[in-house]
């Protein structure tokens, strides 16, 4: 065990022997498991940079501190302390792990339990999200962890809304890929990790591009530089690949012929092409497109064009990490369960309702909710849908369209929906109440509304509560 | 194939002065270098696994196969050095393995190739095809002389990148198999990210080894 100072005084005792190492650092367990400390080894050219980029993270740029801390600790794997200087580290122990001198090292929480599973060896592995990409990777992977498109589309939304909350900072991550976050598709869990590589305003420049297949094309091509606007693309090719399994940029076209290298670098950079391109067809999915990106309906439709074609080149048109969020869980409440009830689907009335990955349809019409904000003379549409079903619960954010699902959300259960002796039904659980507005009927509390074609309910007497027009969405 | 691969190349010297403990300890350390890429995605996904010896001929016990498939070889040592007979097999390798871009298919990445000896060649046609390799630059060459007897200036021949391995215990081939693990890994979470012809970025490595400037 050693001990050593942190820069805020305090003193943190860890492992002499390293638990795993990185690029860059080597990395330890504190004494009680709860933080791991890593070291930067080999040679830093940056020092000086580097402790300065930290201290700022720690400090002006840190979202899991203050009032809004706790809501925000589990998006991210944020530093909590730093060595800087010999604090107390043994020249010995510096010499053996071949530690930058004076040390310089980050103290962070432990990955959570749930970002491990164990692979199909019975070995213990780190959530990388390349493990659920990958098509080899997969293999090794139980079934149980690949999730459902419910969960994954939740680790979808707290993957953007992580990546808005540092947005909103100033802050570009500025190496956002498969190994900076870690997903539990199963549980429907994100976390960003690798904060000590964020680009903070005011301080040097990053030092490293990113990772291949994450970079945005303006950066490979020459020039550009990390930063926002590059972030966006790696979230957007991290979303694609999370919902869809693929990679939006990897096709069949070839552009250089001179070395793989070379292509590579056309492919993802200058000449970088959508595999689902609308209308330019010459760099198609390596393997036939069995789900196309159109399946994951009205509200990421458009963000997936936006990043892949419209703001691919463009660095500004590209959405940003508030307008996924959004789509995102908007989408969320189009889900139904699919036929077999092993998954999810997004429904969208007018469409098939038929299960994109094995084909089956469901047998009977799905209730659906169009969200309406009351208003004189007419109520004004949302262009928003809420697919219904049994067992559906109903919060604070379905009820009332002020309301988002976020840090700031009032999470009780507001109703459920049931399907009682054929007929689906809206229960009220909260003390705010409903109407069914055509027969001017109030629903209050543990009261029900038969959900028919046509019927209106406003959802509370309160400010912001919306109104639900009730349809069936034809099998 | 959904994403290009990137061929490993083990070049070990199985002559008789490698007999005994060296030659268990690079068999261990193909066995822990094969366990570490197995808990790493990318390299699951990306990286190809090959083991040629030489001894006092050449001889290419596992052809390039995916991790998830490799089965780590048998090693036994004995005989002369007949590094010229390696190098000629891997050049040999290269051609028939490795796929080459082409305008309908994307091939393989430059392969990472670790080339291992401890001592002198025997051969005399070894000059030759260090010389192809050196103009041809078909792949990322990384050689270690191991212990004193080794020629170094042989290795320079080869690629510029040699490592010097002074201390032949176990515990220094396990560490260098780790560096070997850490550089595959590196490499083929990397690879498209540094411009062409320019060499790719290796770990540093592990303590007991110097690179010979
Ligand atoms: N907070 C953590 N909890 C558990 N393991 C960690 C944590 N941080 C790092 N590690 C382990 O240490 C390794 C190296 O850390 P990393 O931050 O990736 O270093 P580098 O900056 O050198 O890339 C990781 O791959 C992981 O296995």
């Amino acid at each position: 065990m050693i001990t050593a100072r942190t820069t805020d005084g305090a003193a943190i005792t860890f492992e002499g022997s390293s638990l795993a190492s990185g690029g860059e650092k080597t990395v330890f367990w504190s004494r009680d498991r709860q933080h791991v400390v890593g070291f930067f080894y080999g040679t830093l050219k940056d020092r000086r940079e580097r402790a300065q980029r930290l201290s700022r993270i720690l400090t002006k740029y840190n979202p899991t501190t203050g009032a809004a801390g706790p809501y925000w600790q589990p998006y991210f794997c944020w530093p909590t302390a730093v060595i800087d200087g010999e604090a107390g580290i043994p020249e010995r122990f510096a010499r053996d792990h071949s530690l930058v001198w004076p040390p310089l090292a980050v103290v962070a929480p432990a990955y959570r339990s749930a970002f491990f599973f164990t692979d199909t060896f019975g070995n213990r592995q780190e959530k990388e999200v390349k493990w659920f990409t990958g098509k080899k990777a997969r293999r090794f992977v139980p079934d149980a962890e690949m999730g459902t498109l419910l969960t994954r589309l939740q680790v979808c939304t707290r993957l953007a809304r992580a990546v808005r909350r540092m947005h909103f900072a100033g802050l570009a991550h500025s190496d956002l890929s498969n190994k900076n976050v870690l997903v539990d598709l199963r549980g429907g869990d994100a976390c960003v990790i690798d904060i000590d590589s964020l680009v903070v305003p005011g301080v040097a420049p990053p030092t490293v591009l990113g990772t291949p297949g994450y970079i945005a094309p303006e950066v490979l091509a020459g020039g550009a530089q990390p930063s926002i606007d590059t972030d966006k693309h790696a979230l957007a090719v991290l979303i694609y690949q999370l919902l869809l399994g693929r990679h939006p940029l990897q096709g069949r076209k070839v552009h250089s012929t001179r070395s793989a290298e070379e292509d590579e670098q056309l492919a993802m950079g200058r000449r970088a092409l959508f595999i689902e391109h609308p209308t330019d067809r010459s760099n198609p999915a390596v393997e036939p497109v069995r789900v196309p990106f159109q399946r994951l309906g009205p509200y990421l439709t458009p963000l997936v064009l936006k990043a892949f074609v419209t703001g691919l080149h463009a660095p500004s048109q590209r959405p940003d990490a508030a307008e996924w969020e959004s789509a995102l869980y908007r989408t969320l409440n189009l889900l139904h369960p699919t036929p077999d009830q092993r998954d999810w689907m997004v429904v969208v009335p007018g469409e098939p309702l038929s299960d994109p990955r094995t084909g089956q349809r469901h047998a009977r019409p799905i209730p659906y909710a169009r969200c309406l904000v009351p208003a004189e003379p007419e109520p004004r549409d949302e262009r928003t849908t809420l697919t219904l079903f049994h067992h559906l619960r109903l919060h604070a954010w379905h009820t009332h369209h002020t309301v988002r699902p976020d840090e700031h959300a009032d999470r009780a259960p507001r109703g459920y929906c049931a399907q009682h002796q054929g007929a689906f039904w809206l229960v009220n659980l909260g003390d705010d109440a409903w109407t069914d507005l055509g027969a001017n009927r109030r629903i209050g509390r543990n009261e029900a509304v038969e959900l028919t074609s046509g019927r209106r309910i406003l959802m509370g007497e309160s400010d912001g509560a919306r109104i639900l027009e009730i349809h069936y969405a034809a099998a | 194939m959904s994403t290009r691969r990137l061929p490993v190349y083990i070049l070990a010297d199985v002559s008789g002065s490698m007999s005994g403990t060296p030659i268990e300890s690079v068999k261990s350390g193909i066995r822990q270098l094969h366990r570490d890429l197995m808990s790493d995605p990318q390299a699951i996904e990306s990286a190809f696994l090959s083991v040629i010896t030489f001894s006092d001929s050449a001889q290419q016990l596992v052809p390039l196969t995916e991790v998830a498939s490799f089965n780590p070889p048998d090693l036994r040592a004995s005989g002369q050095t007949n590094f010229g007979d390696g190098l000629r097999l891997l050049l040999d390798c290269f051609d028939r393995e490795v796929v080459k871009t082409t305008a309908d298919q994307k091939g393989d990445w430059r392969p990472l190739v670790f080339v291992l000896s401890d001592g002198a060649p025997s051969d005399v046609d070894w000059p030759t095809y260090a010389q192809q390799l050196r103009d041809r630059r078909p792949a990322n060459i990384i050689a270690v002389a191991c212990g004193d007897q080794a020629d170094v200036n042989v290795l320079k021949q080869v690629t510029e990148a040699v490592i010097l391995m002074q201390d032949m215990s176990p515990d220094a081939f396990k560490a260098f198999f780790k560096f070997v693990s850490a550089s595959v890994k590196q490499t083929s979470a990397k690879v498209g990210s540094v411009a062409d012809g320019q060499g790719i970025t290796l770990p540093p490595p592990p303590p007991g080894i110097t690179i010979v400037p």
